[in-house]
């Protein structure tokens, strides 16, 4: 079978990789370069443990495939981080307790960066909405959604501060 | 890896000629636009065809415009379309089927061509796109052509296109000023689960608040979604729709011919029909009476 050879971005860096058709995004990341955050579950996108921002949008990794992103910019649960500190959200839902089993956590954090990146002052309504694609087993939507309010609490805060400041 | 997609060469061809032409080369191929659709279909039930015809680096189509109607391009997704939906009554229906599609880390990718040419009962956008008379352009190594929606659909998982056909645009029209449209489905369980019948209508309303004119689509209960044509001399009758609703209801009811499956009875969803159009029309009816009330 023939492979293609693209550009991504993965978490800032760089790669080039050559890719057969029959590869997804979830594949690529977690058995071409090994960040195995992103979790593998329906296969059907209907879960969203697989949950990657592509171009700062979250899809569902397991259905899109690698060779259509030549050129784009991924980012994984991995990337978050910035120099080992966490990113908020990732603080808040240990702070809320936002998780029990923990499988859906990397897709469910993903998505929530990806509505407070779009919208910080999203209701809950709205976030309720936005995160229907990412399912919880443990249903522990409650302390989820108290992570991401708590995450909403400090922007406000911060920026609370910087208006007074 | 549970369900490791098997293996396929994958094209990119510039032009859709060119992309016609790979299509006709080739007898175990398909376009791909979204692939939503068709990568969970490989991974399972059937093998992917051995090349697979990706239409993304077409750069000729455009993103999608907003003139007298709409006009998509075969790449333009569902959050594209979501994105430039003109805020407008009669495009309401497609407004609430757009919204209820997948899930939010579904509709950057899927596509309205893809989801149109999957051709399945549960194409969430068909029954608006027929409601609204759209119109499907096409290109095929015999030449070009055009089909309305509502004959778009030959039988589950087929279309009416010639063999190897690409879609190459989808012209929805602009409806009247004095239009409303709505889409209303039915769950028996989660808001994300397979609607048990769904129906969408685009309805004239005259400055008397009477129909003049309109069409009611229906999906889930036929084998693929449908424009009920008995609803087309009730439309137009010029009554008020309070007073149209049973004969709607009705005409929905006669038009669908389910079968028993693992959802729901074939009784159950012919009553559904029933319901959904009724709930359908005192919907329309509820927004034009807060419409009128706002002039």
């Amino acid at each position: 079978m023939k492979t293609n050879s693209i550009s991504l971005s993965v978490n800032g860096e760089d790669h080039t990789l050559d890719v057969q058709g029959n590869e997804t995004l979830l594949d690529t990341v977690r058995h071409a370069l090994f960040l195995t955050g992103a979790k593998m579950s329906c296969e059907e996108g209907r879960c969203g443990s697989c949950t990657l921002l592509v171009d700062g949008n979250a899809v569902a990794s397991c259905i899109v495939l690698t060779s259509d992103l030549d050129g784009a910019s991924v980012t994984t649960i991995e990337g978050l981080q910035v120099g080992g500190k966490l990113h908020p959200v990732q603080e808040a839902f240990l702070e809320a307790t936002g998780l029990q089993c923990g499988y859906c956590t990397p897709g469910m954090v993903m998505s929530c960066v990806s509505i407070l990146d779009k919208d910080p002052t999203a209701s809950e309504e709205q976030v309720r909405t936005k995160l229907s694609g990412n399912i919880c087993r443990c249903t522990g939507y409650v302390k989820i959604l108290d992570a991401v309010r708590l995450v909403q609490q400090g922007h406000q805060g911060h920026q609370g501060q910087e208006a007074r400041s | 890896m549970q369900f490791r997609l098997r293996p396929f060469d994958m094209e990119y061809p510039t032009t859709a000629r060119e992309a016609v032409e790979m299509r006709d080369g080739s007898h175990s191929s398909c376009f791909l636009t979204g692939g939503t659709h068709l990568v969970p279909t490989w991974r399972t039930a059937h093998r992917p065809p051995q090349l697979v015809i990706n239409l993304k680096r077409i750069c000729m189509w455009d993103r999608p415009e907003t003139t007298a109607g709409l006009w998509l391009n075969p790449v333009t997704t569902v959050a594209d379309l979501r994105g430039v939906l003109p805020v407008s009554a009669a495009f309401g229906g497609l407004g609430a089927a757009l919204s209820e599609f997948g899930s939010p880390l579904v509709q950057p990718l899927a596509t309205v061509a893809g989801n149109l040419a999957a051709a399945q009962s549960d194409s969430t956008l068909a029954a608006p796109l027929i409601a609204l008379d759209t119109r499907i352009f096409y290109d095929s190594i015999v030449g070009p052509g055009m089909i309305r929606a509502d004959d778009l659909f030959e039988k589950p998982g087929l279309t009416t296109l010639p063999h190897g056909a690409l879609i190459t645009g989808i012209e929805v029209p602009a409806p009247p000023e004095s239009a409303r449209g709505e889409h209303l489905a039915i769950r028996t369980g989660l808001a994300t689960s397979t609607p048990v019948v769904a129906a969408s209508a685009v309805v004239e309303i005259d400055p008397e608040g009477r129909v003049t004119g309109g069409r009611l689509s229906i999906a889930h209960a036929t084998p693929t979604p449908r424009e009920v044509w008995s609803a087309r001399e009730i439309l137009g009758s010029g009554s008020r729709l309070s007073e149209i609703a049973g004969a709607l209801g009705d005409a929905a009811v006669d038009a669908v011919e389910p079968d028993d499956d693992r959802w729901a009875t074939a009784r159950y969803r012919q009553r559904m029909a029933r319901v959904v159009t009724e709930r359908l029309v005192r919907s329309i009816s509820h927004s034009e009476a807060e419409m009128g009330a706002g002039r």
